[in-house]
């Protein structure tokens, strides 16, 4: 069983300005373990989706299974119960400004009803774990944005969550903290077993921490996989858009562009020299990067070799096992 | 007039005007207060939506408040009668002052609150938190120095209602004004209550302003 199953859902917002057709008929099965990344551009609804899955949004259609449950069928205070087994954190952290950090964490113990004392050890415990033990009496405005994500996460953790769901949780942070960030979530996802949504517009967070991710494109979901298999071989425009370099290619007549992708291993050998020599093409290099996707070392490289040898070419990277597509 | 006899006027008269405009301030914000809460939370962008409710009070209020107090003050003094038994003095004066301040405190609270960042709504929201907890927990909370700030501009907008009921035997630093200085011509106590009244809006004012600055978190 799914942890999350979002089934048939689309949400239509009524303004003044007309209908907003936030999301459309969205399909999605979560896992318990995954850390899932969403990603699409600004506007593409992704926050719709993620306010859906806590029911902060009302779909318009369809519905959420949380834990099995049908969340359409909860009674408000059922709703406000299944609430407190999922965390949020946010963009803009979202933290109490009134509030030092220990109480921030004590917050939704609070809201569950849980004893000042006993609400008040847990926050110590999740203060050691997001690394923030010396700051527990910090207010919000003392705090760096990276250490208020963290007790941001930490406030999210109080209640033991199922899931906890990232809402740009790095876009307003630097590349350094937004990269410790991520490590502090895969952490939490491998030693406490939470599983992690993630929505983002970046890629690259993408890369680093999720499993799987389903790339949103105007209100639909176009593309939904393991993170290894459409970073090799993304199909949708919008996935491309996201995952193969920009102003890399200017095609040539009479030539092929193609992308290799390679996975941990064959980045080691030395494929385009023995493609040289075994085929005897004059293949030239656009555009070559390593990158760290999941854990695991992952190079593409875009080269463009003459339209005529281009047989050889497939043949040749077929008998060598090294994926490669066909760029136009 | 002897020294001892006008300081004795004025002594009293402070007090009957700190008598009036606390006591008008506190019973306002007891109506005030939970008004402008609800006029925020019912709001379409609130916490509970509710338009009904949102339009009535808004209505109620936006009367009261475009009423001029002076009017207001003769308008209302059945009522006052009617619940203290007379219309004269600064006890009777608490009436019309609290009838015009509470209004005008539910705008305030309401303003302040709105100030919330909508954020953190959403994330106690998200983290199963009812409406009430959410009242009690997060918007008055998250409020407090901007409601302390308004509470301050509520006390010495009340004090200058107060003076204003002078005019009608209110009692205070309004009457003495008035009295002295309006009908006797005596231009010099009229002076003295002047400068009490500054001094005691002064007084108002930096107190407000310390305790904000202490209760705000926010600037350090
Ligand atoms: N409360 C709302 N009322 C009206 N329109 C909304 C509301 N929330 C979101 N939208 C619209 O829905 C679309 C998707 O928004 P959002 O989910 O915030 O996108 P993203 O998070 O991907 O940037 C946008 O066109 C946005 O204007
Ligand atoms: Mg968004």
């Amino acid at each position: 069983m799914p942890l999350v199953k979002i089934q048939d859902l689309s949400k239509t917002f009524h303004t003044a300005n007309g209908d907003v057709q936030a999301l459309k008929n969205i399909n999605l099965s979560i896992e318990q373990g995954d850390i899932f990344g969403i990603i699409g551009l600004s506007g593409a609804g992704k926050s719709t989706l993620v306010r859906c899955i806590n029911f902060l949004e009302i779909p318009t259609e369809g519905t959420v299974f949380f834990e099995g449950k049908d969340l359409t069928e909860l009674t408000h205070k059922e709703l406000l119960k299944a609430r407190q087994s999922m965390g949020m954190i946010f963009q803009g952290f979202n933290l109490l400004e009134q509030r030092t950090a220990i109480r921030n964490i004590c917050f939704p113990l609070e809201i569950a009803g849980v004893s000042k004392r006993d609400a008040e050890k847990r926050a110590r415990e999740l203060l050691k774990i997001v690394g923030l033990e010396d700051r527990e009496k910090s207010y919000p405005s003392q705090l760096s944005g990276g250490q208020k994500q963290r007790v941001a996460i930490a406030r999210a953790l109080a209640t033991n969550p199922k899931v906890l769901l990232c809402d740009e949780a790095t876009s307003a942070l630097d590349p350094n903290t937004t990269r410790s960030i991520l490590a502090l979530l895969k952490e939490i996802n491998e030693t406490m077993g939470v599983t992690v949504i993630i929505i983002t517009h970046e890629m690259s967070v993408i890369e680093q921490i999720c499993n799987r991710v389903a790339v949103i494109d105007k209100s639909r979901i176009v593309e939904e996989g393991s993170v290894k298999d459409i970073f090799a071989n993304p199909k949708s425009d919008m996935a491309k858009q996201l995952i193969l370099p920009k102003n890399a290619i200017h095609s040539l007549d009479n030539f092929k562009t193609v992308r290799l992708v390679f996975d941990g291993l064959s980045s080691y050998e030395p494929v385009i020299a023995n493609l040289i020599m075994e085929c005897n093409v004059p293949a030239n290099i656009m555009y070559a990067n390593t990158k760290d996707v999941n854990g695991v070392a992952a190079g593409e490289m875009i080269i463009q070799v003459p339209d005529t040898a281009m047989d050889k070419v497939s043949a040749y990277f077929d008998r060598i096992g090294i994926k490669y597509k066909e760029e136009i | 007039m002897e020294i001892a006899k006008l300081a004795d006027l004025l002594v009293r008269g402070t007090g009957e005007t700190l008598y009036m405009t606390l006591v008008s301030t506190l019973i306002a914000y007891i109506i005030g207060l939970p008004t402008g809460i609800i006029l925020n939370i019912t709001d379409k962008e609130g916490i509970c939506p509710n338009k009904g409710v949102n339009v009535v009070l808004g209505v109620i209020v936006n009367i009261i408040r475009s009423i001029p107090f002076i009017i207001l003050l003769v308008a209302i003094i059945p009522v006052t009668r009617f619940i203290v038994g007379t219309s004269i003095g600064s006890t009777a004066t608490i009436v019309p002052l609290t009838a015009a301040a509470g209004p005008f405190v539910a705008r305030m609270v309401e303003s302040s609150i709105k100030e919330v960042d909508a954020g953190v709504i959403e994330a106690a929201q998200s983290m199963g938190a009812s409406p009430i907890q959410i009242i009690f927990k997060v918007l008055i909370p998250e409020a407090k120095p901007s409601l302390i700030v308004g509470s301050t501009i509520a006390v010495t907008t009340i004090l200058g209602y107060s003076t204003m009921a002078g005019f009608v035997g209110g009692g205070g630093l309004g009457s003495i004004a008035i009295n002295y200085g309006y009908y006797r011509y005596q231009t010099d106590i009229m002076m003295v209550t002047v400068v009490l009244l500054v001094i005691v809006v002064q007084l108002f004012q930096e107190v407000g302003m310390r305790i904000t600055r202490k209760t705000d978190k926010r600037i350090n």
